[in-house]
């Protein structure tokens, strides 16, 4: 089983990861319809329509960005979030460790960043899981709203990286650390299509297709 | 009185056995460490225990090589303790074709694989298992 869970199951995680996600784009499409939608908070005057060049309109959309972002409103979260996704994304995908494995098993592989480095994105990823963790514990807004499930969620997606963080230091027995880190990556590809951890691509649709307040494209796909 | 005296020959037996067997390890084992090379090391150099690899099943051309016309044309008799010519770094450097570093990771990664799938005794395949912290 060891071995496995080391080399097969690798590519069959992956493959899950793949399949599952175009599975939940092809469902989204096909359970959506394109419709006109009317935004009535929108000022709206058929008589004058506005003659700004598109510059204009681009800028204007940047200032005011300024006024109705999230950043404006929760900075400091909105700060820990981005962070925690960048790093949860780039950190990966650009390690070490990891190209030499790449290299090694196709012959090819990304630029990495110095180790001293993503060990600093790491534990940037950590800290910032153990805020989300600590908020959903001991703030009461987001406490009632939390269950088991978000903490199972929460702990796929931090395990890669505290398994990570051990194997890289070798603290505790490296062979258990190595294996607990390469099933928590495989647990987190297998469960990222079915769970909410799903909006690694839903968040583009949200935004891109449906019409609402958040949108940053036209938004004309509805239920 | 006497106790005292056995336990500080005991000690010195400990101490004594640990000096001798470090020593006897240092001469099956090459610390693979190439300042010159590894300008910007990441990771600590590799102790190889080459002593393991001559018992434990590769034949020395499995890792030794000179290629020529795709055959490994290597004259065994040239694999003497102490010739420069023999060891990787005398063809793997920063400035051949595949680097030292490729050239090390290749080499043991490929056997250790291959020995895993066909179940038998491996080496180490993950970072941490050579390159060790200390």
């Amino acid at each position: 089983m060891y071995e496995f869970i080391r080399g097969p199951m690798v590519s069959i995680s992956f493959m899950i990861f793949i399949i599952g996600l175009l599975y939940q784009a092809f469902k989204f499409f096909a359970l959506t319809r394109k419709k006109e939608l009317i935004f009535i908070n929108l000022p709206f005057n058929p008589d004058k329509p506005p003659r700004k060049q598109w510059f204009q309109r681009v800028v204007e959309w940047f200032l005011s960005l300024r006024k109705r972002t999230v950043w404006r409103v929760h900075p400091v979260m909105t700060g820990i979030t981005c962070i925690f996704h960048i790093s949860l994304f780039i950190t990966p995908l650009f390690l070490l460790g990891h190209n030499i494995l790449l290299d090694e098993a196709w012959g090819m592989h990304f630029w990495s960043f110095p180790e001293s480095f993503s060990d600093g994105l790491t534990w940037a990823d950590l800290l910032c899981g153990a805020i989300f963790l600590f908020r959903r514990i001991f703030v009461r807004r987001v406490r009632v709203i939390t269950t088991l499930y978000d903490y199972i969620v929460l702990l796929i997606t931090v395990a890669p990286f505290l398994t990570g963080t051990f194997a890289y230091h070798q603290w505790f027995e490296y062979q258990t650390v190595i294996f607990l880190h390469i099933v928590a990556g495989e647990v987190m590809f297998i469960a990222t299509p079915f769970t909410k951890l799903g909006h690694m691509l839903f968040f583009f649709f949200y935004r891109f297709f449906i019409g609402s307040e958040y949108s940053f494209g036209r938004g004309t796909r509805m239920w | 009185m006497i106790p005292k005296y056995n336990l500080m020959i005991l000690l010195i037996a400990a101490l004594l056995s640990i000096t001798t067997t470090d020593l006897m390890a240092q001469q099956d084992s090459l610390l693979l460490n190439h300042p010159e090379i590894f300008l910007n090391r990441q990771r600590p150099p590799v102790t190889f225990p080459h002593n393991r690899h001559v018992e434990g099943g590769p034949s020395c051309k499995d890792c030794h090589h000179q290629y020529k016309n795709g055959e490994n044309s290597l004259d065994e008799s040239t694999l003497q303790e102490g010739n420069p010519e023999i060891r990787c770094s005398a063809c793997h450097h920063s400035r051949s074709g595949i680097h030292l570093r490729e050239a090390f990771h290749y080499q043991c990664l490929s056997c250790h694989k291959k020995n895993e799938k066909e179940r038998k005794k491996t080496g180490p395949r993950f970072c941490g298992g050579c390159h060790l912290w200390n």
